[in-house]
């Protein structure tokens, strides 16, 4: 009956407690009145009370598996490239690990960008809890900065357009304006790995990150520099 | 600041302590969810870990628009439909005519004087059903049936409106209803075979 559309509502509001007196008075008379509607109504207060069942036993390893879960990904861990603010640079000579990890970035990003920016100079780096951070700049205006995580350098706040060769590889993350990308040919350390940003807004969204495909017509913002 | 929000900006120094937290806070509100969608232990497992690494990896951009906890529901139902696209393994049984009169039949209280549906044990035929509901149905049942969130968390986590939260539950409730009486006819057809 099409009067029963609208009892169903109720019926519904009344089961989940939040149903109006008004509308229970109303509700009432009809389910009284109206063996279909009532049988309605039971059903659905059965399987509601039913569906609170649907549990199982909360299992106590789960807790280890996410943890887990996170130590697997430490590679990853830090990603906080967005209007990165150095709080007081230091000379990279300054820490033997943070030297090693930096000098075969910094060869790498001069091999990658004499072309571009022979003049590129200056390396710095800043050692943080689980990270350090490089810049690497020939002048104000065309910084490249990056951090260097675990067996990733990853190049960052890359200014201006860059012509580059066409380059395919598996996206192993992305994130929402970069990604880390493995190529093939990673000995000793990746020829060149970048993510594409769209136009003016110097990133893209990249809804398939395992067939992702680096276009030499894209814009380039960012570098990503895999070592391994 | 609130207790929250300080845990929030821990988590966005990537501070472990303060993961293992938001681990121990939501792990059981997360499993369960996903245990609802899936109804199956393994799978919920695996769709935990996911969400939390998810929100490890883009606990970044958490702007703090809605709570927490919503923006936690938001990424496991996210997960979860995720996982249902992949696992299309779910049948759903096909109405027939004849299940639509044993649907009709079922609904007719001349013809059934008893209330059969009442009378039998519904549990697990509920989570068969429910396994083999749509997923926009099943999110919304899961939500406010299993983990009895209200009708304004729900509508914030799916960002609808609480009318339409209102009616998706209605609509919901009615397939998953139709869906038992369906399974159950299945069921006994192929018994009886």
């Amino acid at each position: 009956m099409p009067e029963c559309r609208k009892y169903e509502n109720y019926i519904n509001l009344y089961i989940d407690d939040n149903i109006l007196e008004r509308e229970l008075l109303e509700l009432l008379e009809h389910i009284d009145e109206c063996p279909i509607c009532k049988k309605y109504y039971l059903e659905l207060k059965a399987i509601k009370e039913n569906l609170r069942n649907v549990k199982t036993e909360y299992p106590l390893e789960l807790t280890q598996k996410i943890l887990d879960g996170f130590n697997e990904n430490k590679s990853v861990q830090v990603i906080q490239y967005k209007n990165p603010k150095f709080k007081g640079l230091y000379v990279a000579l300054a820490s033997c690990a943070v030297f090693a990890l930096l000098m075969s970035s910094s060869n790498l990003v001069s091999r990658v960008y004499d072309t571009v920016y022979p003049d590129t100079a200056v390396a710095e780096a800043q050692s943080e809890d689980n990270f350090s951070r490089m810049s690497y700049s020939n002048d104000i205006d065309n910084d490249i900065q990056g951090i260097i995580i675990d067996e990733y350098a990853f190049v960052y706040s890359f200014a201006g357009d860059i012509d580059i060769p066409e380059i395919n590889g598996k996206v192993i993350y992305a994130a929402e304006d970069a990604v880390f990308i493995e190529v093939e040919n990673k000995m000793p350390v990746i020829e060149q790995c970048v993510s594409i940003l769209e136009k003016n807004n110097y990133y893209s969204v990249i809804e398939d990150i395992n067939n992702f495909t680096i276009n030499q017509q894209s814009e380039v913002g960012m570098f990503i520099i895999y070592q391994n | 600041m609130t207790e929250e929000e300080l845990l929030v900006s821990k988590l966005k120094t990537y501070d472990i302590k303060a993961f293992e937290t938001l681990v121990s806070d939501y792990e059981k509100r997360v499993f369960n969810f996903a245990y609802g969608f899936t109804q199956n232990k393994e799978d919920a497992m695996d769709i935990s870990q996911e969400v939390f690494l998810k929100i490890y990896k883009n606990i970044d951009k958490f702007k703090q628009k809605s709570s927490l906890s919503t923006w936690i529901y938001r990424i496991t139902n996210n997960v979860c439909i995720d996982f249902s696209r992949k696992n299309k393994n779910a049948k759903v049984i096909p109405i027939t005519d004849e299940n639509r009169e044993a649907i009709d039949a079922i609904s007719d209280n001349k013809n059934q004087p008893e209330d059969r549906l009442l009378k039998l044990e519904l549990s697990e035929e509920i989570a068969m059903s429910l396994n083999t509901l749509d997923y926009e149905a099943k999110q919304i049942v899961v939500m406010r049936d299993v983990l009895g969130l209200s009708y304004k968390e729900i509508g914030q986590i799916l960002k609808l409106e609480e009318g339409t939260v209102k009616s998706r539950i209605s609509r919901s409730r009615r397939k998953l209803r139709d869906n038992i009486i369906r399974n159950r006819n299945f069921l006994k057809k192929t018994l009886s075979k």
